[in-house]
C-alpha cells in the first residue's frame, strides 16, 4: 500500500498532504506519528467522562492536527465539536448531536488507526 | 546558540523557535522550516519561555501554538512582554481557529502575525522570512540612527537629519559647535578604553546640557561631538564651556572648540563639521585656548589650501615650481662660495604663492618628496650648465625634508640623480633640519652617514630657530651648520653677538664650517667676519636669483 492508497481508504487528502509535506516519505512518516497522538482519543475520554473544557481543547488541538496532516473527514467531525464547544456558541452548541459527532470520530478515528497499522506492517 | 549553516538562498539560518505541545504539529512544523532554519522546539510556554531567556538575542522568530497545557500562548506573550530584552524577537501565532477573537487577542499582546492550520508551507516560510526582515532592517535603522556609545545621534544620521532640518527651516539661524578632546590618546593610553568610554558618555551628556539651544548632538568620530544649537549673538563661550569637562576623569583632558556661525543651510552639514574642526585645529596645540571660530581667512586659506593641493601634480608636470638659486658669500676669499636652491610657485590662478604656504602643506600630504627630487634634478642641471658653459661652478645645497627619508634608499638615489647628470657629489650640498633628526634619528642618522660616505656635503638648515637640540649636533654626520636667521636678527637688533660667537666657536670645536642666514647689513658681515664665521647668505650680498641671473652672477 502507498501512502497515496492509504489516505484514499482513511477520509485523507493525499495531494494536500504532499503539497505540504513534499516528499512521498514524508507523508509516509507523518501519518505514522499519527498514531502516537492522543488527541482524538482525549477528546472522546473527556466528551464521555462529561468533563467538556477538555473535550474542547482536545477538540481543537484534534482540528488542528488532522488539518495538517490533512485527514479531511476527522478534521471535519473534530472542527465541528470544536466549534460546538468553544465558550461562547451556545447557539450552535444547542443545535449540535456533540453524542453523535463524537460517536462518527470515535468510529472513523478507530478504523483509520487499524488502516495506518496495517500500512505499518506491510 | 550561533547560526550554522545557510538556507537554499545562500544566507545565514535565522533561528526560529516553535512553541508547539502536540508533537506531531511541531515535527512538522520543524519538517516545513528546516530547510530555510534552523528551528529550535519547545513544547509548551513555560519552555518556550526558558528558550527565549537563554537565546533571545540568536533568536529571530517565534511561532507559538495558541492552546497548550500549563502555560498557553496568551501567557507566553504576557510574559515575553514584561520584559524588553525580548522585544527584538518577534512571534508569528499559530492557531487552527476559524474565529477571530483568538488572533485579536494575540494582536492585542504584542504578536506580530499569525498564520492558520492547517500549515500553507510558502505562506508561513514567506511570513516568517518577512517578518524577519522587517525586524532586522528596523534594528538596522536604530543601529544607523544612534551612536552606540553615547546618547548622541551617529555621525551619518546626525549629518542627514540636520540636513533635513536646516532644509525646512530656511529662515532661523543656527551655529555649528564641534568639541574634540584633543589628547583623546593619550588618555586612552592612560586610563583604559573602558574608562575612557564612560568618560565620553559623561561629556556628551553635559555638552547637550550645557550648550544652548541644542538642535541635536551627534558623535562625529572618536571623540569628537557635533552639536547644531539656536545662533547665538556674542556669546561668552570661555564661561559656557569653563566647567565642561571639569571633574570627568582626567583632570588633563584637552578640549578644543570649533564654531561655525551662521551655518549655510544649503552646504553639507559633513562640511560645515569639517569647517568647525578646522576652525578647533587652530587652538589644538594652543594651551588655555579652548574655542576658536571658523572666519573669513580660515575659509580662505582653506580655498586655498583645496586649489593648492589640486593643482599641485599638474604645477610639478607644468613646471610651474621655478628654481630660484641664492649665493653664498665666502668671507674668507671674498668670492661666491655656493648657493641655495629655493624654490618659488607661480600659481596661474593664486599668483605667486609663498613658500611658507605651501611647503608645510605637502610636509603635511608628503607632496614634498616629489618637489624636493624635482629641486635636485633641477640643481644638478644648473651645475652642469654653469659647468658647460665655462661659469664659476660653486655648490648647490637643496633642502631634504624629513618626510623624504621615508624613501628606504634615499642616499642611493640622490647618489642616483647626481651621477646621471655627471655632477660630482661634492657639489651638492643636503639640507636638512633638525627635526628630521627629532622624528626618527636612527634612520636619518644612517642615511646621512651613506650620503657623507658617498661624497656629498651635509649641512644643518636654521640652528638656533625653534628648538635647538645639542645632541643632534653631536650625533647628526655634519659638515656645516647654518645659523638661523633669527639669530643673526636678534645679534643685530640688540647688538649682542655672543650667542652668535658661541655658536660658531661650537661648530668649530665640532669641526663644522658656519653659515650665517639672513645677512642684511655691513655691520652685520663685518662682526660675522671678525667672528670667524664662515659663509654669509642673505639679501646684502645677493637675493635669491632666476637661473639666468644666477648665471650672470657666477660669470
Amino acid at each position: 500500500m502507498t501512502p497515496k492508497e492509504l489516505y484514499a481508504q482513511i477520509g485523507g487528502d493525499y495531494e494536500e498532504a504532499i503539497s505540504r509535506l513534499g516528499t512521498d516519505d514524508l507523508v509516509g512518516y507523518f501519518i505514522l506519528r499519527f498514531l502516537d497522538d492522543g488527541s482524538c482519543n482525549d477528546l472522546v475520554d473527556a466528551w464521555e467522562q462529561g468533563d467538556e473544557d477538555e473535550a474542547f481543547k482536545a477538540a481543537h488541538t484534534a482540528k488542528g492536527l488532522c488539518a495538517n496532516l490533512a485527514l479531511t473527514d476527522l478534521c471535519s467531525l473534530a472542527t465541528q465539536i470544536c466549534e460546538a464547544l468553544r465558550p461562547g456558541n451556545e447557539a450552535l452548541r444547542a443545535q449540535t448531536d456533540i453524542d453523535a459527532l463524537v460517536g462518527q470520530l470515535k468510529e472513523l478515528y478507530a478504523s483509520a488507526i487499524q488502516k495506518i497499522r496495517a500500512f505499518q506492517e506491510q | 546558540m550561533v547560526y550554522s549553516t545557510k538556507n537554499d538562498s545562500g544566507m545565514p539560518k535565522r533561528n526560529v523557535l516553535i512553541v508547539e505541545d502536540n508533537d506531531v504539529n511541531r515535527e512538522m512544523l520543524h519538517a516545513i522550516l528546516a530547510n530555510e532554519f534552523n528551528v529550535l522546539e519547545a513544547k509548551d510556554g513555560l519552555e518556550g519561555l526558558d528558550q527565549l531567556r537563554r537565546n533571545y538575542g540568536s533568536l529571530s522568530l517565534v511561532l507559538l501554538d495558541v492552546y497548550m497545557p500549563r502555560c498557553d500562548g496568551f501567557e507566553f506573550l504576557r510574559q515575553k512582554r514584561m520584559d524588553e530584552r525580548f522585544d527584538s524577537v518577534p512571534v508569528i501565532v499559530t492557531t487552527a481557529s476559524d474565529l477571530c477573537e483568538d488572533e485579536i487577542e494575540c494582536l492585542r499582546l504584542g504578536a506580530n502575525d499569525f498564520v492558520v492550520k492547517p500549515y500553507n508551507v510558502e505562506i508561513i516560510v514567506n511570513r516568517v522570512n518577512n517578518i524577519i526582515r522587517l525586524r532586522e532592517s528596523a534594528s538596522i535603522v536604530n543601529q544607523l540612527t544612534w551612536d552606540n556609545l553615547t546618547e548622541l545621534y551617529s555621525s551619518e544620521f546626525f549629518y542627514r537629519h540636520m540636513h533635513d532640518f536646516l532644509s525646512n527651516s530656511q529662515t532661523g539661524a543656527y551655529d555649528m559647535v564641534c568639541s574634540e578632546i584633543t589628547n583623546f590618546k593619550a588618555l586612552s593610553d592612560r586610563y583604559g578604553k573602558g574608562n575612557c568610554d564612560r568618560m565620553l558618555q559623561e561629556l556628551a551628556k553635559r555638552l547637550n546640557f550645557t550648550l544652548p539651544n541644542v538642535v541635536a548632538g551627534g558623535r562625529i568620530a572618536n571623540s569628537t561631538f557635533a552639536f547644531l544649537i539656536e545662533h547665538q549673538n556674542n556669546r561668552d563661550w570661555t564661561n559656557t564651556l569653563m566647567n565642561v569637562s571639569h571633574g570627568l576623569i582626567a583632570t588633563n583632558m584637552s578640549l578644543k572648540f570649533g564654531i561655525v556661525e551662521n551655518v549655510d543651510h544649503g552646504l553639507a552639514v559633513s562640511l560645515t563639521c569639517d569647517r568647525a574642526v578646522i576652525a578647533l585645529e587652530q587652538v589644538r596645540e594652543t594651551f588655555g585656548v579652548s574655542v576658536a571660530w571658523y572666519t573669513e581667512d580660515l575659509h580662505a586659506k582653506q580655498v586655498r589650501e583645496q586649489v593648492i593641493v589640486e593643482t599641485m601634480e599638474q604645477a610639478l608636470a607644468e613646471k610651474q615650481f621655478i628654481v630660484y638659486y641664492q649665493p653664498k658669500y665666502d668671507l674668507h676669499t671674498g668670492q661666491t662660495g655656493g648657493a641655495e636652491a629655493l624654490v618659488r610657485w607661480i600659481h596661474p590662478e593664486l599668483g605667486f604663492v609663498r613658500p611658507d604656504f605651501f611647503i608645510p602643506l605637502f610636509e603635511r600630504n608628503g607632496f614634498i618628496t616629489n618637489l624636493d627630487y624635482y629641486v635636485l634634478e633641477e640643481a644638478c642641471k644648473e651645475i652642469v650648465r654653469c659647468r658647460e658653459n665655462g661659469l664659476h661652478v660653486v655648490p648647490i645645497s637643496v633642502n631634504v625634508s624629513r618626510l623624504d627619508f621615508d624613501t628606504e634608499d634615499l642616499a642611493q638615489q640622490i647618489a642616483h640623480i647626481a651621477d646621471s647628470h655627471g655632477v660630482d657629489h661634492s657639489l651638492l650640498h643636503i639640507e636638512i633640519t633638525e627635526t628630521a633628526y627629532i622624528d626618527n634619528p636612527d634612520l636619518v642618522v644612517a642615511a646621512l652617514q651613506e650620503l657623507k660616505d658617498n661624497g656629498f656635503i651635509i649641512e644643518l638648515d636654521d640652528f638656533g630657530a625653534g628648538y635647538s637640540s645639542l645632541a643632534s649636533l653631536n650625533m647628526l654626520p655634519l659638515d656645516v651648520m647654518k645659523l638661523d636667521m633669527s639669530i643673526i636678527r636678534q645679534a643685530a637688533s640688540l647688538d649682542d653677538y655672543r650667542i652668535v660667537r658661541s655658536a660658531i666657536q661650537m661648530a668649530g670645536f665640532l669641526g663644522l664650517k658656519t653659515v650665517a642666514e639672513g645677512v642684511e647689513t655691513e655691520e652685520e658681515t663685518k662682526q660675522l667676519k671678525e667672528l670667524g664665521c664662515d659663509m654669509i647668505q642673505g639679501y646684502y650680498f645677493a637675493k635669491p636669483l632666476e637661473q639666468r641671473e644666477f648665471e650672470e652672477y657666477v660669470s
